[in-house]
């Protein structure tokens, strides 16, 4: 069990206790018609400061615990989620979650059948250096005020904020199948962002990524490592800069995309195509389908033969990254698309059963309060060779965009279009300028079909995207997308202004 | 259920700890039944529980946030404990409002019995109407169904204490033929009773039917019909780009200097009411201030914002009771919105309409242009083409990149009935509308070749 401040977990009694009752409640289930069953005990504490025009504008801290039970009986799942452990509330839960179970069990058709996995009793945790949640919060607050401040300086700026925001998770998986897991996973993120007003728009630019800043697995070395006031200067003047800027011409032309973009790009247009429960029809109603259906894997050229994508939940550092997934399953590295080709899925046990293959370790759940379903790990789009400025060299016209400001795709994962917070202007080979309120949209695979050029792996880094949302109830869960630069012909920019 | 004599026991017992100058206590959470299906099947048929107690400790003009589920003995000590060091470190906030004095709010409880009593077997077996039905016709039913109830008590060290508890049902469903095409429908009440799952489905069918081989239209600008849902999530983006104070002080709104200016067309007024039926709100806010009516577009004139304790003192008048959750740094946030309904029925616009599109529902919905209210998004589960008067096919997913007060500008008829829908914690009631010169974009139909 966590505690508030700094002292860290306390271990003890408590989760002891805890620990002897999801046992009970998988004893319970399985003498009551379970033929699978897991129990999973997260308990998360967040630390989340946000600065704003020379003063901290929240400071909120959070604790939150509890148990979720997941059964197969009669051949459909049930679920219970319950945040109290005492004996007669956990056993409640239990019951709820057979019952549920049977009761869906009026509707299903199929039995479920899953992919199988080894049962392991295994410990894993994030590898921190520096843990977030003892750094003073003086000392948190010393540094956003030290961005605040020089963001401040440059006349014309309306607003400087800062964000820190770190999460503990103390997880533990039991199954019916004998897996015994713990795991403990921080994460640590934060950024700055200056915003400029007149009395026709507003401006933003942030550093190292838009919405909150850039994420890892990892500890408060993270926030030191992305230098954070170096960058105050330069995004505050571009932001008051971009209200003079011209406007991003609509036209088409070649687009560099790099950073927070182009992992935002790889996972709206790849990240969620590939979830197999999507391809299979499974989230129809919410969050949508795929193109990327069941019969075009191993067929379909995604992208142009520079283009390898990999579900790699394994990487030290990425906000996908973790030992075990929330079905127990260890984290793999795999395949999605090779040299182009689409050749791989997101899977849990029961979607990869499906196809006759083995769960790669993607089935996670928001806490302990929701069923999981299958999520992004860290969707990492290979680095190639080269740096940034030998794609910009090579750019006799066109536009480099590494900040988003605004995304959307349909629900097949089709048509997209993004906004990003600047675009920098190519021309002959250099940066001739920057433009404001760019847009660029296009259908997936005609986009990644026209990828050109992949940077090296000296600009390859995972960025984390901590507001994935999904599914029905809607889980938020965080993921990574490891990128470096990429430049695509012919893209369609500029469209969104045009009308 | 935490009842309200429960609520209040937890709350007193918090602020009895009495660390700092003053303390602000909220206690809110739900049970919430769900059953989630998909190709005629159950994906997850679950239970969720979990109550949130946030404790605001005011220290001078200094404050500290934290929230926690485990709210018993030594937690809340240390949950307290936690808020009071944290306010120590803040830094002064001369803006900081005081904790307002207990003033008497009006009980608001939609809340039906019948509902949270419905066993799981029930439920099922509402689905299964829906999942039989469109295994025999070769369809795929795929849908939620989720019933429950929530609860929201706020107190604070001057005496306030405020209860609301209400139940909710709601179901959505699509369909998808075996070509792929998908139509929508859904129901919203506080009655599990009172959703109509043969209209839903019947709806559903029908759209999902009439989706098959699309077309896609001519991108540029379109005469559209668009059914309430659409409506919605445009009204509910609206509000979130300017009708909190906050947004017009830092000059972020699109009503920054605009009040008393014609913003949209004359058929549009919207308010915030939490009182109206169709929506039955919480009648308090997180500050336990009484919810007030507040008019924000009048007849197309941009009339007014809600506010907090902190925005209203900073214009020296008194709060319209829509705080937020501490630490409220986005500021206060129209809850309950209406759009007052016109004269039409959405048959009668599209019997109207010699050549257009009717939308069933926007998806993915995102601000290119927060001041502009620049929008883009996506149609999906039904979208039509309108030829004299009538159906005359579907157009698929089109992309649009609109201006809402421009849309709403454009808007030639609004519907006389008001469907309601919730968006969390939210709620908003609004008609179908008639708009000229809707802009699309693009369409993933035009690309079949990839």
């Amino acid at each position: 069990m966590a505690t508030y401040g700094t002292k860290g977990p306390d271990g003890g009694d408590r989760q002891l206790k805890e620990r002897d009752l999801a046992e009970y409640a998988l004893d319970y289930v399985t003498s009551n018609g379970a033929t699978y069953a897991d129990v999973r005990l997260v308990q998360t504490r967040h630390e989340m400061i946000e600065y704003k025009n020379g003063a901290p504008a929240g400071i909120s801290k959070d604790l939150n615990g509890g148990m979720g039970i997941r059964v197969i009986v009669d051949g459909a799942w049930g679920f219970a989620a319950n945040p109290d452990f005492t004996k007669d509330k956990v056993e409640r839960a239990a019951k709820r979650a057979v019952e549920n179970a049977r009761a869906g069990a009026l509707i299903a058709r199929d039995p479920i059948v899953m992919a199988s996995i080894p049962a392991v009793n295994e410990k894993w945790e994030t590898h921190v250096e520096t843990d977030p949640f003892r750094v003073s919060l003086e000392e948190k607050l010393a540094l956003l005020s030290t961005c605040d401040r020089t963001m401040r300086k440059v006349k014309g700026l309306s607003f400087a904020e800062g964000f820190l925001d770190f999460v503990e998770e103390l997880k533990f998986f039991y199954s019916s199948e004998g897996s015994r897991i713990e795991q403990k996973i921080v994460h640590s993120g934060g950024g700055i962002q200056a915003t400029a007003i007149d009395e026709d728009e507003t401006q933003v630019r942030s550093y190292p990524q838009s919405f909150g800043g850039d994420y890892v697995s990892g500890g408060y070395e993270h926030i030191l490592g992305m230098n954070l006031p170096d960058s105050a200067q330069k995004i505050a003047e571009e932001a008051v800069g971009l209200l003079t800027a011209p406007q991003c011409p609509e036209e088409t032309t070649t687009l560099i995309l790099g950073e927070g973009q182009l992992a935002l790009q790889v996972h709206e247009s790849c990240g969620h195509p590939v979830e197999l429960d999507r391809a299979l029809g499974w989230e129809a109603n919410f969050a949508g389908t795929s193109f990327l259906t069941p019969d075009r894997l191993g067929k379909l050229q995604y992208g142009s033969g520079i283009v390898n994508i990999v579900s790699d939940p394994t990487h030290p550092r990425g906000l996908g990254s973790y030992g075990f997934d929330d079905e127990g399953t260890p984290a793999r590295r795999d395949e999605i698309v090779r040299d182009g080709l689409f050749v791989g899925y997101l899977m849990s046990r029961e979607t990869a059963a499906g196809l006759g293959r083995f769960s790669n370790a993607a089935m996670r759940a928001e806490g302990w309060s929701y069923a999981p379903i299958v999520r992004m790990t860290n969707v990492n789009l290979l680095p190639q060779e080269g740096t940034l400025d030998d794609l910009i060299s090579e750019t006799k016209k066109g536009l480099l965009m590494t900040t988003n400001r605004s995304w959307s795709i349909d629900d097949r994962r089709l048509n997209f279009q993004f906004g990003c917070e600047i675009a920098w202007e190519i021309r002959n080979g250099k940066i001739a300028g920057f433009y404001k309120n760019p847009t660029y949209t296009g259908i997936t695979p005609v986009f990644w079909n026209k990828c050109r050029n992949i940077a090296g792996p000296e600009s390859w880094r995972v960025w984390g995207v901590p507001n994935c949302g999904k599914g029905q109830p809607m889980q938020t869960m965080r993921v990574g997308h490891g990128v470096s630069y990429a430049r695509f012909d012919d893209v369609q920019v500029g469209v969104a202004y045009a009308h | 259920m935490l009842t309200k004599t429960s609520a209040e026991r937890i709350l007193k017992e918090t602020l009895a700890l009495g660390l700092g100058d003053g303390m602000e206590v909220i206690l809110d959470g739900d049970r919430t039944w769900f059953l989630q299906f998909s190709g005629n099947q159950v994906r997850q048929n679950l239970f969720q529980k979990d109550y949130i107690l946030t404790v605001r400790v005011v220290v001078g003009k200094r404050e500290g946030v934290v929230t926690t589920n485990r709210f018993a003995g030594e937690d809340l000590k240390r949950a307290v404990e936690a808020a009071y060091q944290t306010a120590l470190q803040q830094k002064e906030d001369p803006e900081m409002p005081d904790l307002p004095a207990p003033t008497p709010v009006p009980e608001q409880n939609p809340y039906d019995n019948l509902t949270i009593e419905s066993s799981p077997y029930e439920r099922a077996e509402m689905v299964k109407i829906i999942t039989s039905r469109c295994l025999q016709s070769n369809l795929l039913a795929c849908g939620a169904l989720s019933s429950g109830d929530r609860i929201a008590a706020v107190a604070n060290s001057k005496g306030a204490f405020c209860y609301h508890s209400a139940t909710h049902a709601d179901m959505t469903l699509t369909v998808l033929t075996p070509g792929g095409a998908s139509g929508w429908s859904e129901s919203h009440s506080w009655k599990l009773s009172e959703l109509n799952v043969d209209h839903l489905m019947e709806t559903a069918i029908e759209k999902a039917r009439r989706s098959e081989n699309p077309v896609a239209p001519d991108m540029g600008h379109h005469t559209v019909v668009l059914e309430e849902r659409a409506v919605a999530n445009l009204l509910s983006f609206l509000s979130s780009l300017g009708c909190g104070a906050l947004s017009v002080q830092e000059e972020k709104s699109f009503m920054t200097g605009k009040l008393g200016e014609k913003l949209t067309g004359d058929k549009i007024t919207v308010l915030d009411d939490c009182e109206r039926p169709e929506i039955l709100g919480m009648p308090f806010d997180c500050e336990a201030v009484q919810r007030q009516r507040v008019t924000l577009i009048e007849e197309g004139v941009a009339r007014g914002v809600v506010y907090d304790l902190k925005t209203a003192k900073k214009e020296g008048r008194s709060s319209t009771g829509h705080a937020l959750h501490p630490p409220r740094r986005e500021g206060p946030d129209p809850h309950n919105l209406v759009m007052l309904p016109g004269t039409s029925s959405t048959d009668e616009m599209v019997s109207g309409t010699r050549k257009g599109i009717l939308v069933t529902r926007f998806w993915y919905d995102n601000v290119v242009d927060s001041k502009k209210t620049l929008m883009t998004g996506l149609s999906r589960d039904g979208t039509f083409l309108i030829e004299n008067g009538k159906i005359a096919g579907a157009v698929g997913s089109l992309r649009y990149n609109e201006s809402i007060l421009g849309a709403f500008s454009r808007a030639q008829a609004l519907g006389r009935d008001l469907k309601s829908f919730s968006f969390g914690t939210s709620h908003i009631a609004c008609p179908s509308m008639l708009i000229e010169d809707f802009c699309f974009t693009g369409s993933r139909e035009k690309y079949q070749d990839w």
